[in-house]
């Protein structure tokens, strides 16, 4: 842990010392060092990714470091530095896919004390958008590993389309289709949530920013948009 | 949305122009989740060299494991192999001279009880007094026995691939899992098998290609005289001598019930003709023996040359029986033929054209004969023949073409699957109580195979036996069958079960035609040949 303190705490130093490049070929050599400073700058996206497949609440220091650990033992199959985020990110989501079929054969075999999302940890009064967050995620959860991985990389990760096929190792095309086809399923998923749906049809205007920065979600009596009742089960 | 958010790329655009509400419905739901997403804090470094040691080990761990269960079932595979490459072995109980494989059951008199030859995976083969069985060849997979003389009683153990086998002079028994009587004389050249458990197939000698033997039926077969008899145990000739020693039976061996192919008969004559896979013949004298090589020197002629015996005069010129209705004239006085008669140098009835005289002989060209059009047109152009005769000069002759094209027919066969010979009597006759027989030479490649079956119409019920499965070309072939005043019909199988095609029962007593079936059943599903039928009797 000598070297984790060594190159733990100085990150403008690390990043002007090591780019992508310098970093990957310190992989390559198994040097030790390169685990940390890989921890520090890549640690964040793989957390960020882990977080956003399986939503606010998850812990996801177990995966990132599942993550790491694999994206270590792969490192020889990297071909350029320049690829090293797409590369990380596609074993990331690999590793999360993998996770949640895993938790769902373990919710089919009640090894889950409940089966239900940890609670939204999500602060201040928005009552109804924390309840929309673990509703989209209710949903999310019944969804396929494949359709979800695609959702994270495709809308909350922002990856445009060859970048969503390079991390599934898809080819352009099945991604396209596999991304078309994912649309359709989680929509018909949504819908059968009639309050989820109301609710993210609502128009923009509708949606005020939350407190702190963030946009505000309410809901005015009589509008056209149903309330979110966080004692609704469905 | 939050600055860090950016248009979805390409592959949507088309979607959001045209306002996809499916995919505008997920924009909102990402941006739901990005504007209430928290800020990933510092997280502690993991020891990374630590946890990619332990995944090593447990990477070894799990070879190991792999290597280990690898290991295991190559080793319960080896053992399986081993055990079938173990030979089996055996003990002998009783009263016994061994000498070598042989084992020699003390003769009547010296014994009490039969002796066993017991072999390690269960098979018991009981030798009754004065037996000598020789252990040939022994696999892991059964043995090659001898029967040098006398009765045994096999009771083979059914196992998977298992091989077994029963050499008895110049013939030879396939067996898989079986029980089976064999008594075999070597001085008259007679073998009896009996079998009363499952199916064994006998090869060898007048036997020719394979017969195969089901539960309940007797095969008879001689050397001297070729004869092969195929018959319900305990009916007809050729009950073997010993038959009735419970000595090698084994005691309370179970009798098989009489099954409903027990009326049946088949018998087959002649020297084999086929050619192929059997060595050819030398005359009529070469047999082929499984076990001495191939070949099986007669110990005397078996056919008389012209003229020397009376019999053969006899047989030409014989009169047919007055009783029945007859399509053909009895011959007067029959042309002299030069040279040998078909009926001798094919194999045909020999003594028997004097001792079973026929109602139909087919010595004359004859009414009332006829093939089917529909189901069944295998068969094509009766006519009367004279190159194979079974008795006197002449039999009918159809052409037949056996193969599956064509739809199925009402009772799931090919059309020309199966051929029919239809005789017509001349006036409704009372077959109850008598034997019908019809002789039957087919000529065909030697690996066709095929069934025959005779039946009998009774205003238009058919009543057929069972039929006689595992035949092959080259050699007369004699069918009966017994006709009770109860008989089966529709038998699964049958040709024509109509009008019982779920199985019913007929009498006999206003029978107007006479039928004989022949489908092929090998695996060579199209051939063409002829087929001469000859002297068809009841009695």
């Amino acid at each position: 842990m000598a070297e984790s303190k060594q190159y733990g705490g100085d990150r403008a130093r690390r990043v002007g010392v090591l780019d992508d490049a310098a970093l990957v070929a310190a992989l390559k050599a198994r040097e030790e060092r390169a685990y940390a400073l890989a921890w520090v700058e890549f640690g964040p996206m793989v957390r960020r990714l882990v977080s956003r497949f399986f939503g606010p609440g998850a812990e996801p220091m177990d995966l990132s470091q599942e993550v790491f650990v694999r994206f270590f033992r792969r490192i020889d199959e990297l071909r350029s530095p320049d690829g090293v985020r797409g590369f990380l990110a596609g074993i990331c989501l690999g590793v999360a896919r993998n996770e949640a079929r895993r938790l769902r054969v373990r919710r089919w075999v009640t090894l889950t004390s409940a089966g239900n999302l940890p609670e939204v940890g999500v602060s201040g009064g928005d009552v109804e958008g924390r309840e929309a967050v673990r509703r989209l995620y209710s949903v999310l959860d019944k969804a396929s590993a494949l359709d979800r991985s695609l959702f994270v990389a495709r809308y909350l990760e922002k990856m445009e389309v060859e970048e969503v096929a390079r991390v599934h190792d898809l080819s352009f095309g099945t991604a396209k289709r596999r991304l078309a086809r994912a649309v359709g399923r989680l929509n018909r998923l949504m819908q059968r949530d009639e309050a989820l749906a109301a609710y993210l049809d609502l128009p923009a205007a509708d949606v005020a920013a939350p407190a702190g920065g963030r946009r505000q979600v309410g809901t005015r009596p009589g509008s056209h948009g149903q309330a979110l009742d966080p004692e609704d089960p469905s | 949305m939050s600055s860090r958010s950016k248009t979805p790329g390409v592959g949507f655009e088309a979607g959001r122009d045209r306002g996809d509400p499916g995919e505008r419905r997920l924009e909102r739901g990402a941006e739901l989740i990005l504007d209430r997403e928290l800020l990933t804090g510092p997280a502690p470094l993991p020891d990374f060299a630590r946890l990619l040691s332990a995944q090593a080990r447990r990477g070894r761990l799990r070879v190991g494991a792999g290597a280990a269960g690898g290991l295991a079932v190559a080793a319960v595979i080896a053992l399986v192999v081993l055990k079938d490459l173990t030979p089996v072995s055996y003990v002998v109980a009783g009263q016994a001279a061994i000498r070598g494989a042989r084992i020699d059951a003390a003769p009547t008199g010296e014994a009490t009880e039969p002796t066993h030859v017991r072999f390690s995976e269960g098979t018991d083969v009981a030798l009754a007094p004065g037996a000598e069985l020789e252990v040939v060849k022994r696999t892991g997979r059964g043995a090659v026995l001898a029967l040098e003389h006398g009765q045994a009683h096999f009771s083979v153990v059914h196992r998977r691939g298992a091989r077994w086998s029963v050499l008895t002079g110049p013939f030879a028994i396939e067996v898989t899992g079986t029980e089976f009587t064999v008594d075999w004389a070597p001085d008259a050249g007679k073998m009896v098998v009996d079998l009363k458990v499952g199916s064994v197939r006998v090869h060898g000698a007048s036997v020719g290609g394979a017969v195969e033997l089901n539960a309940g039926e007797r095969l008879v077969a001689t050397v001297p005289d070729h004869r092969v008899t195929l018959s319900p145990v305990g009916e007809g000739e050729g009950t073997h001598e010993t038959a009735g020693k419970e000595a090698a039976s084994g005691a309370g061996a179970p009798r098989v019930p009489p099954a409903a192919s027990l009326a049946s008969r088949v018998v087959v004559d002649g020297a084999p003709r086929a050619t192929g896979e059997e060595p050819s013949t030398k005359g009529a004298l070469a047999m082929w023996s499984p076990r001495q090589g191939g070949r099986h020197e007669l110990p005397e002629p078996r056919v008389p040359t012209l003229g020397e015996t009376p019999g053969d005069t006899v047989a030409r010129s014989r009169q047919p029986v007055p009783e029945g209705p007859r399509t053909d004239p009895a011959p007067v006085a029959p042309p002299p033929t030069p040279g040998i008669p078909q009926s001798l140098t094919l194999g045909g009835g020999g003594l028997f054209c004097v001792s079973v005289p026929a109602q139909y002989t087919f010595e004359q060209p004859a009414a009332g004969l006829s093939v089917p059009s529909l189901f069944t047109m295998a068969f094509s152009n009766p006519r009367l023949d004279r190159s194979h005769s079974w008795c006197g000069e002449s039999s009918i002759r159809v052409d037949a073409v056996f193969d599956d094209s064509g739809r199925q027919n009402f009772f799931g066969r090919f059309p020309n699957e199966t051929g029919q010979l239809i005789v017509k009597l001349d006036h409704p006759t009372d077959l109850t109580g008598h034997t019908v027989t019809m002789h039957v030479f087919v000529e065909g490649p030697w690996d066709a195979r095929f069934s025959a079956e005779l039946a009998v119409v009774d205003q238009g019920r058919w009543i057929s036996n069972e039929a006689s499965r595992g035949l092959s070309p080259g050699r007369w072939w004699t069918i009966s069958h017994h006709f009770t005043e109860d008989n089966a019909a529709g038998i699964p199988g049958s040709s024509n079960p109509y009008p019982y095609p779920h199985g019913g029962r007929s009498a006999v007593t206003e029978v107007d035609r006479l039928a004989l079936a022949i489908r092929t059943t090998g695996e060579r599903r199209s051939w063409k040949g002829a087929v001469f039928v000859d002297d068809i009797s009841w009695r």
